[in-house]
This record gives structure tokens, C-alpha cells and sequence, in this order.
């Protein structure tokens, strides 16, 4: 299926906002997906973890323990971006999502002995392009996406929209 | 902005001027979409040519018009069909139109017509492809349609009262761009010369298909209709919900807008007025006395609104002369002096003092496109921040939300059409599904846990990730005044007709015609150019506030 840019990105921030990730962390996730569409299997693999709490120690500058990569890696960039000199993400791998999610902040990310360390680097640029992606992934964000649709009634029908039912004038 | 070439007053507060009350004021400027694209079809001798026509003799087939404009091709496909009148509605519910449209880049070629024909009058439920630019649809103003086709038929006299005051043969109901189901995404013509502002390519369509529209009565009615009677023939829009989130969504571009309407008028009101521009401001005010006396809508509290302001612009504009106009400081003097009306009336004199003063402010409309998103200044200390909340958000910190009525509403996405909805939170399920367009509500929160924390903002933000876009929007609001509106989106009493006027008042919409709190009928282009005038040269950008042709 072909589809444009702003589609999937539009489909990537429902689907986030799905799961009850923040409206910003959505956005920086869209973002990035619809610059790297190759990161949607791995981006719908994240969309089925839990958004339990993050334990944050800023000890020893940043580091995050039961991240949710979706929105964690956000504060992590902001840290890096800040000049913190170690921002370390335990127990996560780098992959095509993580690639995308730093791209998109302009972050370097390394892993070592399965922990994530996140640094700061050159923004690139960003490609925003049509993109051919298979029926299964787009009908999956599709299920997330619908987790922030509300079922109508015949009452929401005619109070939360207006207009007449026909206009024939 | 370029704000240093010109001598400019002070701005009008942000506090003032982002309010929905005031929003939902606004009336077209110069600086609105439309007269911004019209006058680019002037000055690029811009040409329109039908290089299809397949009509029956009821007006149902397919037209295809092409225009050329800062180098490349544009092509309106048009689609008509019979609908049954049960199935006429402006909804966004609705499943069938008299007519559907797409913007197409280039020039279709007979296979293109033929996927376009089965396409486009799918609309939603459509798939569209990287060559289609816009989509859109129609529905015929059926009596006016009918009426004209009858005259133009037996030769007898044109409904001309009724053609001023319904202004259009069809209205459009929705206008989508940017990737929506598969069209063009907007990059792929937002450096183009002649679309680069914004909804530029929006604009051309809606152009594009008001000359269609006469073509299809002329057609049907078997003669030609006077060029001064069609240019009294704009085109209609129905709009709901649908607009109103963009406002929220693209805090950057709001400001762009904003700033760029509110730096021409701080310019103006230090103008060199002169004589020739002072007559143009009289015969101005007299056009807008005579625009706000054939302005008339059913809802009865709209037009109160109207009837006070036709009123309140005869006291303010009856004893102006050419000599006061041109003393030095007198715009200056009546716009502060049209402080002490209403907001209806104020905006009126933004828009008209803005009106002669094309050589000053023209070239601000290049400062309307904005492709950038807020971005966190993650450097930022918490004791910053809430300065800039103390400083700039009294209007979000200061609301009670322990009040039921402060979060009275909510805004959604409803599972039917995939459109934003309001819904009563303390009477209706689906709170918990919020759309996230309560913004004040969110700098409320993240002022109540700013408080007593130190150090970097993204330290605050690992703590309190629910608070990342009220940080960044709270950001953006320190370096671009008018990025929000300063107003409660989910208060009880907030009324998205307010929003919508705002936006379309850009576009360059008149004539609104609320019909309810969300959603409204308007008017566009009744009086701009036509095809014909840009093929002889003879194209005028004096089209500000529709006036019947007399």
C-alpha cells in the first residue's frame, strides 16, 4: 500500500496516543517513523509493551531503567542534547526505531552489553517521502489508532458535530 | 519579520488579540489567502484553459481546467452526478455529492480521467495518488442553481437580489490537502512559486472550482451568464469541527498569521495616509456599510451582531473626511478609538485600514508559511520556565479547574468518521479518549507541578513526561506571542464557531453564516476575478467585501 508521509505520520501519532503515550512523545515518534518507514516493525513491536514507569538516577548523569523507549528516548535526546556526559539506557538494543528516534533528534546511539548509550551528534536531515508499506503493519498501527476513537451515539451525532441532516436550499 | 524597512506602532497585545471572543470576530483582509493567491494569478498572467468537457445536457459528466502558474500545470477535474435530495447534507457524514473535485498535478491524460472518475467521488473511501493535490467536494445551492438555469433558459431576468445574497452555485464541504488519503504530501509543492503560502493549493481549487460552477449553469441553462452577475458568484463552504483543531495543532503557523496581520496594521497606523488613499478609505467604509446591510443570516443572535455593527460603523465612518484621513496620526487615533466599541467592530477597522495599504503590506503575506514545529530547549532551568509562565500564561494559570464548568467540554475523534467532535465530559462517556486540545488546562497542570522544583527542564520532564508539550508550547509562547489562543478550549461556554471564523477569515471567507456554536457557512471569492478577466488583462484585486453589483 502506498502511502503519503503525512498519513503515516498521522497514523504513527494515533497509534501512540493509543497506548496513552504524552501527545509530545507521540509527535517526536511519528516524526521519526515517517522519516524512517523502515522502523515500523520494530516501532509495532514497542507499541505492545506495557507503558509502565521508568526508574530515572541522575547519579551518575542519566541512567533509565525500565525505559519505554516511545517516551523515554525523548528526555534521554534532551539530556544528551544538554550535554550530559553519560546517558545510559539499560536492557534495550539499538534497532531500526531507536536509529530513527535519534536521527530524528539529532543524537548518536551506541549499544554496549545490551545497554543503550545515548550521545550527542550532528542533526541530519530528515526525508519525509511516500512510502509502500504492507496491508498487515498499516491495518496494525490502524488498531492502535482506533484505541482514540470514540464510539458515536445517535445523541453525539447531533450535538458534537452540527449541521443538518440534509441541505437542500 | 521585515519589520525594519517600515516605520510601525506598537503591536496589539497578545493578551488582546488571541482571545476566541475576538478571534471570532475577524473579517478578510488583503493579507487573506485568496486575495494572496488571486493577485498572483495577476501578476503571473496566469491563464485557465477547459481542455475537457463531457457534460449531458443536465450537467452531469466530467470537466477538466488547466492553469499555469510560476512555471508549472494545475488541472481542476470535476465530477457530477445526480444525487438524490435525500442524500444532500454538508456533513462530513455525508456518502454522495453533486460534485467532486481533485487539484491535479499536471495535466490528466484520458487514463488519469478515468481513475479520477471512479475516485473522486468517493472522497474519504478514495485512494489518491502522488499527482492528485487536493481533494474536494460540492453540493449545489439548488435553488439558486435551478432558478438561474430556468433564466438562462426562457431568457427571462437573472434572480440577481437572490444571487448577491446566496453569493454561490455550490458549496464545498470539505477542501483536503497534505497526504489525506494518499494525495500529494504538502513538500512536494510547498517551494513551488505561486504555492508556497500557506493552503495556497487549497485556494486554487476553490478558484478553480467556482469557474466550474459557472460553466456547469451556463451549460445547463444553454446561454452565457453576464461576467458582472459571475463575478457576484463566489463559492460556497460548509465548515465544522473539522478545521478547528489545526489552529491548536500548528501553534507556529498561528503565530505567523497572527503576527504578519498584526505587523501591517502597526505599520498603517503610522502611514503616510495622502489624499488618494484617504478617498479610497471612504469609498471603503461606504462598501463595508453597504456589504454589512446585505449581510443577513437566521441565526438570530448573529445577526444582532450584525445589526449592532452596521449601527456602531455608521457612527465611527459617517464624519470622516479626505482632510482628517490625511493628517498625520488619524489612523492611529481611530483604531484606538474604535477600542472603546466591540470586537466586531474593531476587526472591522483592522481589516478595512489594512485595505489601501497593499505597498506596505503585501509583501508580509511571504512571512505566513511556517514549516517548523516547537522544539524543546532542554538547556532551559525550572526557575526559567516559570518565569515565562509567570510572565506570559496568567490566562491558563489563573483558571479554576477544580470548577466543573472549566473542563465542561472535551474534544474527540469520533470512530464513525474520524473527525473531531465536542462532547459534554461531566454528561457523555468518551473522556477518556480526549483529543489532546486542551492546552490551557495542561500549562495549568504543569504550572501546579513546576512548583518548588529546581534544576534542568529535562530532569523535570524524566519525572513528569506527561508534561512534554506544555514545556515545549510554553517555549515557543516566550519567543512567538501568538502562538495560542489564550482561551479555555474545554471551558463550558467556549464556542468553536470562534475558531473556525478565525481560520477562514485567512482563507478569506465573508458572509458567515453560523448555524450553530460548531459549524458555519460562508462565502468565498464572491467578487474576485474571473478566468476570463486574467485572459484579457483586465483582473482587479479591489474585491475586498462583497458588494452587489447595483
Amino acid at each position: 500500500m502506498n502511502v503519503s508521509s503525512n498519513e503515516l505520520q498521522t497514523a504513527v501519532l494515533k497509534a501512540c496516543r493509543g497506548i496513552g503515550l504524552p501527545i509530545a512523545q507521540a509527535q517526536d515518534v511519528a516524526a521519526a517513523v515517517a522519516a524512517r518507514p523502515k522502523a515500523i516493525p520494530d516501532f509495532l513491536k514497542y507499541l505492545s509493551e506495557p507503558l509502565q514507569g521508568a526508574d530515572f538516577d541522575f547519579t551518575n548523569g542519566v541512567e533509565v531503567k525500565n525505559a519505554n523507549i516511545l517516551r523515554d528516548f525523548a528526555v534521554c535526546a534532551d539530556a544528551a542534547i544538554f550535554g550530559t556526559p553519560s546517558v545510559v539506557i539499560r536492557d534495550v538494543d539499538r534497532c531500526e526505531l531507536i536509529i530513527a528516534l535519534a536521527k530524528h533528534r539529532g543524537v548518536m546511539v551506541k549499544t554496549k552489553s545490551n545497554d543503550l548509550s545515548v550521545s550527542k551528534g550532528a542533526a541530519s536531515e530528515l526525508l519525509f517521502e511516500r512510502c509502500n508499506l504492507s496491508t498487515k503493519d498499516w491495518a496494525a498501527i490502524g488498531q492502535y489508532a482506533t484505541l482514540t476513537y470514540v464510539p458515536e451515539t445517535d445523541q453525539s451525532r447531533i450535538d458534537g458535530a452540527g449541521a443538518g441532516l440534509t441541505d437542500n436550499d | 519579520m521585515k519589520d525594519e524597512m517600515f516605520p510601525a506602532a506598537k503591536l496589539r497585545k497578545p493578551n488582546d488579540v488571541m482571545r476566541l471572543s475576538r478571534m471570532g470576530a475577524m473579517f478578510p483582509s488583503r493579507l487573506s489567502f485568496l486575495r494572496n493567491l488571486t493577485r498572483r494569478l495577476i501578476q503571473d498572467g496566469s491563464t485557465v484553459s477547459r481542455g475537457h468537457w463531457e457534460m449531458d445536457e443536465e450537467g452531469y459528466g466530467t470537466a477538466v481546467y488547466t492553469i499555469k502558474l510560476g512555471g508549472y500545470s494545475y488541472s481542476l477535474f470535476a465530477v457530477t452526478q445526480a444525487l438524490n435530495p435525500e442524500m444532500r447534507t454538508d456533513r462530513v457524514i455525508a456518502e454522495a455529492w453533486d460534485a467532486a473535485f481533485v487539484l491535479y498535478d499536471g495535466v490528466p491524460d484520458a487514463s488519469e480521467i478515468a481513475r479520477l472518475s471512479i475516485n473522486a467521488p468517493s472522497q474519504e473511501i478514495g485512494r489518491f495518488t502522488e499527482k492528485d493535490l487536493c481533494l474536494s467536494r460540492a453540493n449545489k445551492s439548488v435553488r439558486l442553481f435551478d432558478q438561474i438555469v430556468t433564466s438562462l433558459r426562457n431568457g427571462s431576468d437573472l434572480p440577481t437580489k437572490k444571487i448577491h445574497e446566496i453569493g454561490y452555485l455550490m458549496r464545498t464541504t470539505a477542501v483536503y490537502g497534505n497526504g489525506k488519503f494518499g494525495i500529494a504530501d504538502r513538500n512536494k509543492i510547498e517551494s513551488r512559486p505561486g504555492l508556497e503560502g500557506p493552503f495556497m493549493a487549497e485556494m486554487l481549487t476553490v478558484w478553480l472550482i467556482r469557474t466550474f460552477t459557472h460553466d456547469l449553469v451556463e451549460h445547463v441553462g444553454g446561454a452565457s451568464l453576464p461576467d458582472h452577475i459571475k463575478r457576484q458568484l463566489g463559492i460556497g463552504n460548509s465548515t465544522g469541527l473539522g478545521m478547528a483543531p489545526f489552529l491548536v495543532s500548528h501553534p507556529l503557523l498561528l503565530h505567523s498569521w497572527m503576527i504578519s496581520r498584526e505587523t501591517a496594521l502597526a505599520r498603517v497606523r503610522v502611514a503616510e495616509v495622502g489624499s488618494k488613499k484617504s478617498k479610497q478609505l471612504i469609498d471603503l467604509a461606504r462598501r463595508a456599510a453597504q456589504h454589512l446591510l446585505e449581510w443577513n443570516v437566521p441565526d438570530p443572535i448573529h445577526q444582532e451582531r450584525i445589526v449592532q455593527l452596521r449601527e456602531d460603523w455608521s457612527n465611527f465612518t459617517s464624519d470622516l473626511t479626505v482632510k482628517e484621513l490625511s493628517d498625520e496620526g488619524t489612523l492611529d487615533r481611530l483604531l484606538v478609538q474604535s477600542t472603546t466599541g466591540t470586537e466586531d467592530l474593531q476587526e472591522l477597522v483592522v481589516s478595512w485600514m489594512l485595505e489601501p495599504f497593499g505597498d506596505l503590506i503585501d509583501g508580509l503575506t511571504e512571512c505566513m508559511a511556517n514549516p517548523f514545529e516547537p522544539t524543546l530547549d532542554a538547556s532551559m532551568r525550572c526557575d526559567e520556565l516559570q518565569c515565562i509562565l509567570d510572565e506570559h500564561c496568567g490566562y491558563a494559570t489563573k483558571v479554576n479547574f477544580d470548577d466543573p464548568h472549566s473542563t465542561g467540554q472535551f474534544w474527540y475523534v469520533s470512530e464513525a468518521k474520524l473527525e473531531p467532535r465536542i462532547g459534554q465530559r461531566h454528561s457523555e462517556d468518551g473522556a477518556d479518549r480526549e483529543s489532546p486540545l486542551d492546552i490551557t488546562r495542561r500549562i495549568h497542570a504543569l504550572n501546579q507541578d513546576l512548583s518548588g522544583q529546581s534544576g534542568p527542564i529535562w530532569q523535570f520532564l524524566a519525572l513528569f513526561p506527561q508534561h512534554r508539550m506544555a514545556v515545549l508550547r510554553v517555549q515557543a509562547l516566550a519567543q512567538n506571542n501568538y502562538s495560542e489562543i489564550r482561551d479555555n478550549l474545554v471551558d463550558a461556554d467556549m464556542a468553536p464557531i470562534d475558531m473556525l471564523r478565525c481560520k477562514l477569515s485567512f482563507f478569506g471567507a465573508s458572509k458567515f453564516d453560523p448555524k450553530s456554536r460548531l459549524w458555519t457557512r460562508i462565502t468565498m471569492g464572491q467578487g474576485a476575478p474571473l478566468a476570463s478577466d486574467l485572459a484579457t488583462n483586465t483582473a482587479s484585486d479591489d474585491w475586498w467585501l462583497p458588494v452587489s453589483a447595483g
